[in-house]
């Protein structure tokens, strides 16, 4: 390989891009060749030169409008629907959101469904100890009734606690707090027949008006004294605290 | 830089960009905006033109991003392509000539006068990098794309060749007449010994 050869050659050589052929013939050369080698020192530098020289830096600018550019472009794709969008579980978002708000009602209507299965039980339990349902209008509510007139009903009270009565019932409590009533007043003023003359204010705020057909019976001293018993056929529930004590 | 990335890193941060990750984005973006500007300021030798082909360059990249196939080379070829047929565009509309040297006579035009009264103070007033600049600017677009792919983006010739769309036979031709062209405008530089010196410590 002549002189001429290797400095066509040089610059390959000095980028290490070489085949090991050209390699080894550059290098025996350049053992015997000042000349050549000047020349490879001076490529050298020049790279050196050049890659010193290198530098230029974008400007800031620059950054602010192509970042923009791609969120302005990847915004596009979204709202076109080209890009749907990853969320959690690897679930789009929209859709992860969709169904929580899809489980959140489901859970919200079984929940309802629990609570009128439960009140659904607990009326069929208390029609089998005797308390006629709520939307039942047979002939056993009207029995109850006449069997009704002639017993006095000590109603059980409970703090703080509502429970679904039956309509039936209800007027049966209130029959009874009307001649517990009756009763203390009967109490204070020891004159009988004082529930009848009750004042519209109070039945106001009772929040009951005995039925026509439920005329309460009045209550002599001797029978407050008495311990009253619980009619077996009747079976009163619970009532708000706040009415009894009126 | 992104070149010192492996391939199948710019391939998953290009997946994650593609889909709307920013940051994925900017991983990208700030590890090649300063080497295609370069690239694109070195080739034009005008400020407002280079960042003009730089941001085109990435709105490109933005749009068609599936484009690009990590089997055939990194994602800075891919995109010093682009950067290179938008610069060949511009200086073909300004008139530059792509084949031949237009200042081969300035190149040449010998810097002894300057030199003999202080080498030190003018390589301190930057004259050599004056100069060198000079060399690389005077250096016809199709030799100084080559030179500076290899000489500061460190490329291959085979990344080069799919750069510039030749053959690597071609890159070697180039290349060669451009370094004789800047040996030749540099030679009374590179006889100096502070020179050597400074150009070695660099």
């Amino acid at each position: 390989m002549n002189c001429t050869e290797v400095k066509e050659n040089l610059g390959v050589f000095a980028d290490r891009e070489a085949d090991k052929t050209l390699k080894r013939s550059i290098r025996s050369h350049l053992e015997n060749c000042a000349g050549c080698g000047d020349k490879l020192a001076d490529l050298k530098k020049i790279s050196a030169a050049v890659k010193h020289s290198a530098g230029a830096s974008a400007p800031a600018f620059l950054d602010e409008k192509v970042l923009n550019a791609y969120r302005d472009h990847h915004l596009k794709k979204e709202v076109s629907g080209e890009i749907k969008r990853a969320g959690w579980f690897g679930i789009p978002k929209f859709t992860f959101a969709g169904g929580l708000i899809i489980l959140a009602i489901f859970s919200a209507l079984s929940f309802q469904l629990g609570r009128v299965s439960a009140s659904a039980n607990e009326t069929r339990l208390a029609g089998s100890r005797g308390i006629p349902k709520a939307n039942e209008k047979t002939k056993d509510t009207a029995a109850v009734k006449a069997a009704d007139r002639t017993k006095i009903v000590e109603v059980p009270v409970i703090e703080e606690k509502i429970v679904r009565v039956p309509v039936v019932e209800i007027r049966e409590v209130v029959k009874t707090v009307y001649l517990k009533q009756e009763k203390i007043g009967s109490y204070q003023q020891s004159r009988p027949g004082a529930a009848n003359k009750l004042s519209g204010d109070q039945t106001a705020r009772s929040g009951f008006r005995p039925a026509g057909d439920l005329n309460p019976q009045v209550v002599n001293k001797n029978d407050a004294d008495q311990e009253y018993k619980i009619a077996p056929d009747l079976n009163p529930t619970v009532i708000n605290k706040g009415e009894t004590d009126e | 830089m992104e070149k010192r990335l492996s391939r199948d890193i710019a391939q998953h941060l290009i997946e994650k960009s593609s889909k709307g990750d920013a940051e994925a984005f900017s991983e990208i973006y700030f590890s090649l905006k300063d080497p295609l500007y370069g690239f694109a300021f070195r080739m034009t030798n005008t400020v407002s033109i280079a960042e003009e082909i730089t941001q085109e360059v990435f709105l490109f990249f933005i749009e068609n991003s599936e484009k690009y196939d990590a089997e055939r080379g990194s994602l800075f070829s891919f995109l010093c392509g682009v950067a290179r047929n938008k610069v060949l565009n511009y200086l073909k509309k300004s008139g530059t000539r792509l084949e031949t040297n237009d200042l081969e006579e300035d190149l040449f035009e010998s810097p002894s006068n300057t030199w003999g009264r202080s080498p030190i103070r003018n390589l301190l007033d930057k004259e050599f990098s004056g100069k060198l600049e000079q060399c690389v600017q005077s250096l016809p677009p199709y030799q100084k794309e080559v030179l500076l792919l290899r000489e500061i983006e460190e490329l291959s010739y085979e990344e080069i060749a799919a750069i510039t769309e030749t053959n690597i036979g071609t890159i070697k031709q180039r290349l060669y007449r451009a370094r004789q062209a800047l040996a030749a405008g540099l030679e009374p530089y590179l006889k100096t010994e502070e020179v050597k010196y400074e150009l070695h410590r660099s």
